[in-house]
């Protein structure tokens, strides 16, 4: 396989650029985190051999790479939380993100991973094993980990009150 | 722990879900994309590809450089040591 051609790319990156920054800004809560992480991503997809794909697997796999930055900023953050925890002699690892919206508190409460597996199940439309692909579970726990977020995130709708109809 | 398991999912909780995430991804938001164009992208891309290369070429010389200069240390004590006497009668 070869790499991206110019013309490629600027379609690529047309179609794909501000979902991918959605989904980057309400996993993290942070448009400048969602601006790096976008641009990272398709930084990284003109590195790799992907000149023969079609625009739906350049989507899959433009997702994919921005899955993969969140889940080594997510490491990272807990190996310094965890670190700062001994530091302090504390166990409060909980960061807020800065959401901005009434919106998105709800889906702020969720855990960072449950976010994620929301989007791309629900905006996204992904299967569970693109899912399982983008995030590097087994195809077999999206199920079950999608049904906890799910549930978790109904909690707190019916915490808030918040109804379909609403 | 395992309340989600029993506690199954009704059809109208699941339209909820399904209508808030909706909302979600359609909510206007007061922060907008700071992205380049792609054209600027594609020229960043491949000014790093251009680093990365001269990076993997550079590596060998900067792991070398410590021992070249630990070597030269040792040549130069070597040499020294062995001029020591003959240097010593000269300025004597």
């Amino acid at each position: 396989m070869a790499r991206l051609d110019e013309r490629v790319f600027a379609s690529c990156y047309q179609q794909n650029s501000r979902a991918l920054w959605a989904y980057l800004y309400r996993v993290t809560g942070k448009a400048s985190d969602a601006d790096d992480l976008a641009q990272e991503a398709f930084c990284r997809l003109l590195q790799a051999d992907v000149g023969g794909l079609g625009d739906e697997e350049l989507r899959r796999y433009v997702f994919r790479i921005g899955s993969n930055l969140l889940a080594d900023r997510w490491r990272r953050a807990t190996l310094e939380a965890s670190w700062l925890d001994r530091l302090r002699g504390t166990s409060d690892t909980h960061v807020d993100p800065e959401y901005d919206d009434s919106v998105s508190r709800e889906f702020a409460a969720l855990k960072p991973r449950e976010r994620a597996l929301l989007w791309l199940a629900y905006v996204e439309g992904e299967s569970h094993q693109d899912i399982a692909a983008a995030l590097g579970l087994s195809p077999g726990s999206i199920k079950v980990l999608l049904s906890r977020a799910r549930g978790h995130l109904r909690d707190q709708l019916v915490a808030k009150g918040i109804t379909a109809r609403a | 722990m395992v309340e989600w398991l029993w506690r199954a999912m009704s059809a109208d909780e699941e339209q909820n879900i399904a209508a808030y995430m909706s909302r979600l991804a359609t909510a206007g938001s007061r922060h907008t994309p700071r992205l380049p164009t792609a054209e600027v992208l594609w020229v960043k891309a491949q000014m790093l590809e251009r680093w990365e290369a001269e990076r993997r070429v550079q590596a060998p010389l900067d792991v070398m450089e410590p021992f070249q200069i630990g070597a030269g240390l040792i040549a130069a004590g070597i040499l020294l040591f062995w001029s020591l006497p003959a240097l010593l009668r000269v300025l004597s």
